[in-house]
């Protein structure tokens, strides 16, 4: 063992153990420099010298002439036809994108085979025309055609009547109802009319004053914090309500485990294969109910007659105190009719009484007091948030961010101002119900 | 015994009809019913009692009037309705035979179309009333201009609306009727004045539209049917009573390029009838600009960037010469006898045509790419501005000029500053043809003004020419103010003048402070102190530091967002806005400081044995004087209150307390203007 051990420098990597008098060695590695030396020697037994050493003339030469031999297979190479056909491309480049099909309207009319006899009706069209016998082409186009008359300009032009029959009297026209040319009903809660495009508001500008501002800023983060609010209660309301009804269910699962004393699972299982666990009687807690004695009757009927007679004496008080305030009810009653009916029945032309110089409030933008009542049962969906907050607030038109939705806007003041109600979005029509049932047909059968 | 009446055959049971039993009795359906309701203004009623009114026991909720309903029986446009159902009847026949391309013919030739055209005399019976229900239907147009085509909203709506709302821009032009425009968050406000209405349109800004998760777009293409029909007959009406003929010719090929108001070429008919082309100002070959421009490249080359601002605005004056003389008498202006009485609604500056037609008559305009085009053109040309031009990006056809062309002489731009042009490294002859091609991009041309878009929305509101230097590139912009917020009486208006805002208590402190600023200069040197008496600034450093300290005090007690630390959020205004607190402290201290002058300066005169300054003798004169009304006209209001009702005297007290309020807070701003002008002036001494 002693002679295969040959004497080297010392190095970290061999070293069995770090203990021990020599442990000193993990410090000393020379094993790199000792790799160097015997490459360096090997080089100047092969070459005659180090070759870093030696210039860069001496290790390469340039080929300039080529290898002659693949020259020669080169030429010899013969390109196919079938290349050569190939390589003879336009300098036009190809077009891009995937075929399409062409639109009907594109394909020249009888152009194609099929419809040489004027008879060919595409699937596509086919389909269409099978929704349109089905009614769903209810939203007919309204016919373009151009303008070329004035219905304001005066008619000179009066019909004149067949002499032939001047004695008869003349048709009368079709008068509308005075009902049609009144005014929508707003929904706003004082009943104003609601101009269709109100006038923003001074804070809305997109260099604002920073009083006007901050001032709807302010307002806007009060009702925001208000709407959170609100949220808030209501998310607490539900999962209390969640954790509620999961107590109850709970519960049931309890008495249900209770029930069937062993696994739940098994005990269904056990009861269809026809066996039944000995499971527990149902205990009634409440004892049945005995016949009620003629004096228990007597009492009850007593009692709801003196109900009725308190109900009747409070419904009399209340209908005694406000006919003594009879005339002060007719008066207010009569005065918000009139009111009302004033506003109902001013017709169009009375409708912008407000024009946009004068100084209507409702006229500029802010909020419109709502009234609770509205068309249909669906709530008016509110307005788009439209503030800037302070870290957007730029005073620059070229990076300012548009805030709000103007096509929500227009839609929800045609429902505030009574022209459309309120509709849903309809989503995916309802499917037809199935039912999905298994056959027991496959049970049939018996072991022969 | 009068006869007992059944139940549903009078009243409200017979005004009303639900919306099921309005269906059922036109024999349409639901949608149908409802384009209908839209197409004719039936709207939705509420009766008193709904119970009474519907027979059903489910609760019904809307309602219609029975003789809205009736009426409608009559409407050509139910027939068409019925006549789309009996086609899908005989449709659905031919299918089931099999003869499918019978079924095809039938449907290409017998589908009925609406035509809307009746409904509008009907609906309207004047033009006044269409205009007056113009707002609506030119906000819906512009806004569907503005969309990109989907499935909801097909390109030829789109197309239509551009189309329409491009053509009623052109009437604008024209006639030079719109009057003012706001720029909003939301997007651009205009007001037009046509025929006396006053007609106020939303136009979003470009590429921002999301179509909403919440909007029928079946009832809004329903709206914009019967809109884009009542749009085209006024177009009509307008363009045929200034002489134009409608429609105007449309060039579809320079709107694919980019044109937009320019795609459109106005025609005049003559008094024969023909029909004739009317000069297209913008075009290139105009002859009189080229004219101009050849005398412009005449001129010897030193005088030519001023020379060019200058004629151009000679261009325009000598043609309006004679204009300017006949309109140099302004509007009447409305003033009230009684001076306690509400301020009047004055005409706005720009309420008469020729006078919006003249604001940038002798301008031509520049728009930078980053400016948004469509609307700073329409504007300005609406405000007689005949020559735009901008860059390429934006569309080429229809610019008036490149960039470089002298003639410029209002350049738009909305970027954070521009350097101004090195010095011409070649002197000399080359230059004149060499100094437009030379320049580098981003760089400013000598001889025309740079604004940001806000001047131009800012000087038509005004109705005149706001300064150019607050409106440069870079520059912090005056806040942009809606012209539409009328000042209420005593509220602070940041547009006028400080003077005429000042109440005579102000104005006499100010000309005390003023005069004590005088004595001090007098006593001692300026910037000196005169012994035992502090000075302003070191009274208000002083005040400074307290509030300072308070303010520290304040939020390491209680973490209260006092005003202080408000201010310091808002930094679009910071340097503006520093909280009411120090400037009212520092008033205060100049009021305690001047007292305490005047007692000062009373003793020395007494030491001296003079009489007190008569200076100051006539001012607490006067301010006796004042003191005395005052006190004179409290005790008349005492009095007036005895008399009074408890409940209008509460109302009354609160009044007066709501207007004390107001009155204070807009004390603070004058205050706060006034320093802030006393330091402009001071700085320019």
């Amino acid at each position: 063992m002693a002679e295969t051990r040959t004497l080297t420098a010392p190095a970290t990597l061999s070293q069995p153990s770090r203990k021990g008098k020599k442990a000193w060695r993990k410090n000393v590695d020379l094993s790199e420099v000792q790799q160097g030396l015997e490459t360096t020697r090997d080089e100047i037994i092969k070459t005659g010298g180090v070759i870093a050493e030696r210039d860069s003339n001496d290790l390469f030469a340039t080929d300039t002439t080529g290898d002659a031999e693949v020259a020669r297979q080169q030429q010899g190479k013969k390109l196919l036809k079938a290349d050569e056909i190939i390589a003879l491309r336009s300098a036009v480049p190809g077009l891009v994108g995937r075929k399409r099909k062409a639109p009907e309207s594109a394909v020249p009319v009888g152009s194609s085979k099929r419809a040489k006899n004027g008879s060919f009706v595409s699937h596509k069209e086919l389909q269409r025309l099978k929704a349109v016998a089905d009614g769903a082409n209810s939203g007919l186009a309204v016919a373009e055609h151009a303008v070329t008359h004035d219905p304001w300009a005066e008619n000179s032009a009066t019909e004149r009547r067949d002499a032939r029959f001047d004695f008869l009297d003349e048709a009368k026209a079709k008068k509308e109802p005075k009902t049609l040319k009144q005014a929508p009903i707003t929904l706003a809660a004082n009943g104003k009319y609601i101009p269709s495009v109100r006038k923003p508001d001074a804070g809305k500008s997109y260099n604002p004053l920073v009083g006007d501002w901050s001032a709807l800023l302010e307002r806007e983060g009060a009702t925001a914090v208000e709407n959170e609010k609100a949220r808030l209660a209501a998310e607490a309301d539900a999962t209390e309500r969640e954790a509620r009804a999961a107590e109850e269910a709970a519960k049931v699962d309890a008495a249900e485990k209770d029930e069937y004393a062993t696994d739940y699972d098994s005990a269904w299982e056990s009861e269809w294969d026809g066996f039944q666990s000995d499971a527990v009687e149902d205990v009634w807690t409440q004892k049945p109910k005995a016949r009620k004695t003629v004096a228990e009757r007597n009492k009850l009927k007593a009692r709801k007659e003196r109900g009725a007679k308190e109900v009747q004496e409070r419904k009399r008080r209340e209908r005694e105190a406000e006919e003594k305030r009879i005339a002060v009810i007719a008066k207010e009653v009569s005065a918000r009719d009139r009111a009302r009916m004033a506003h109902l029945q001013s017709l169009p032309t009375n409708l912008h009484a407000g024009t946009l110089d004068s100084d209507a409030d409702s006229d500029v933008e802010g909020e419109v007091q709502l009234q609770r009542r509205r068309f249909g049962k669906l709530p008016v969906p509110p307005a788009p948030l439209e503030v800037v907050l302070p870290d957007e607030l730029e005073d620059s038109l070229r990076r300012l961010k548009p805030e709000g939705n103007l096509m929500q806007e227009r839609y929800r003041n045609l429902l505030v101002s009574g022209k459309v109600e309120v509709r849903k979005r309809q989503g995916q029509k309802k499917q037809s119900k199935k039912t999905k049932s298994e056959k027991w047909s496959y049970k049939d059968w018996k072991l022969k | 015994m009068a006869r007992i009446q059944k139940k549903g055959t009078s009243g409200n049971a017979k005004n009303y009809i639900t919306r099921s039993q309005a269906v059922r009795k036109l024999q349409i359906s639901l949608g149908d019913f409802r384009r209908l309701c839209i197409f004719k203004g039936i709207y939705p009623r509420e009766p008193r009692s709904k119970k009474r009114v519907s027979k059903s026991s489910t609760p019904s909720t809307t309602f219609y009037y029975s003789k809205d309903i009736q009426y409608l029986l009559h409407e050509p446009l139910l027939a068409k309705f019925r006549d789309q159902k009996a086609l899908a009847k005989k449709i659905s026949k031919a299918l089931g035979r099999n003869e499918v391309s019978d079924a095809s013919r039938l449907e290409r030739n017998l589908t009925p179309k609406l035509s809307l055209d009746h409904i509008i005399k009907e609906r309207y019976p004047t033009f006044v009333d269409a205009l007056r229900d113009l707002d609506d239907a030119l906000s819906m147009l512009f806004l569907f201009s503005n969309l990109p085509s989907t499935s909801e909203v097909p390109a030829k709506i789109i197309g239509k609306c551009q189309r329409l709302t491009l053509e009623f821009e052109h009437y604008l032009i024209r006639t030079h009727s719109l009057r003012k425009s706001f720029l909003s968050i939301k997007g651009i406000y205009y007001q037009a004045t046509i025929q006396g209405q006053d007609i106020l349109w939303l136009v979003p800004y470009k590429f921002v539209q999301r179509t909403g998760a919440d909007v029928d777009f079946r009832i809004m293409a329903t709206f914009v049917d019967f809109y884009t029909t009542l749009l085209g007959f006024i177009n009509f009406r307008l363009y045929t009573s200034i002489g134009l003929v409608y429609p105007p010719r449309f060039d579809a090929k320079s709107e694919e390029q980019g044109a937009e108001l320019g795609a459109f070429q106005l025609e005049g008919q003559n008094a024969n009838g023909q029909m004739e082309i009317e000069g297209t100002a913008n075009a290139q070959s105009n002859e009189k600009a080229q004219a101009e421009a050849d005398r412009l490249l005449a001129l010897p080359e030193e005088q030519q960037p001023e020379q060019a601002a200058e004629d151009a605005a000679g261009t325009g004056g000598d043609d309006s010469g004679e204009m300017n003389d006949q309109t140099s008498g302004a509007l009447d202006q409305f003033t009230s006898v009684d001076e306690t009485a509400d301020t009047l609604p004055q005409p706005s500056a720009t309420a008469d045509a020729s006078a919006a037609g003249r604001l940038f008559e002798p301008f031509t305009f520049f728009l930078s790419r980053e400016t948004p085009r469509h609307s700073l053109e329409f504007i300005v040309k609406a405000f007689g501005c005949k020559r735009v031009a901008w860059a390429s990006v934006l569309g080429e056809p229809g610019s008036y000029c490149s960039e470089d062309d002298l003639r410029i002489t209002h350049q738009i731009v909305d970027r954070p500053d521009l350097p101004l042009p090195s010095p011409p490294l070649t002197d000399g002859d080359d230059e004149e043809e060499e100094g437009v091609v030379n320049r580098k991009p981003n760089e400013r041309v000598p001889g025309r003004i740079y604004v940001q878009p806000q001047w131009v929305w800012d000087s038509i509101n005004a109705g005149k020419l706001q300064r150019p230097d607050l409106y440069g590139p870079g520059a912090t912009l005056p806040p942009h103010l809606s012209p539409w917020v009328k000042q209420k009486r005593g509220d602070y208006d940041p547009t006028a003048p400080l003077a005429e805002q000042e109440t005579a208590a102000e104005v006499e402190m100010e000309d005390e402070e003023e005069d004590v600023v005088v004595d001090g200069a007098d006593e001692g040197s300026e910037g000196e102190e005169v012994d035992g008496v502090r000075g302003d600034e070191e009274a208000r450093e002083m005040e400074e530091e307290l509030e300072e300290e308070d303010g520290g005090m304040d939020v390491r007690l209680a973490h209260s967002d006092d005003e202080e630390s408000d201010g310091q959020d808002i930094t679009a205004a910071a340097d503006e806005w520093g909280g009411f607190s120090g400037d009212e402290g520092a008033a205060d201290a100049d009021a305690d400081e001047s007292a305490a002058r005047q007692a000062q300066a009373e003793l020395e005169a007494e030491a001296l044995g003079q009489a007190p300054a008569p200076a100051s003798k006539t001012k607490r004169s006067k301010e006796a004087a004042r003191s005395k009304a005052e006190r004179e006209a409290q005790e008349d209001v005492e009095r007036r209150k005895m008399m009074m009702p408890r409940r209008k005297r509460k109302m009354y007290e609160k009044m007066v307390y709501s207007n004390a309020r107001k009155d204070e807070e807009t004390g603070k701003l004058r205050a706060k203007r006034r320093k802030i002008e006393k330091g402009a002036t001071a700085a320019k001494e």
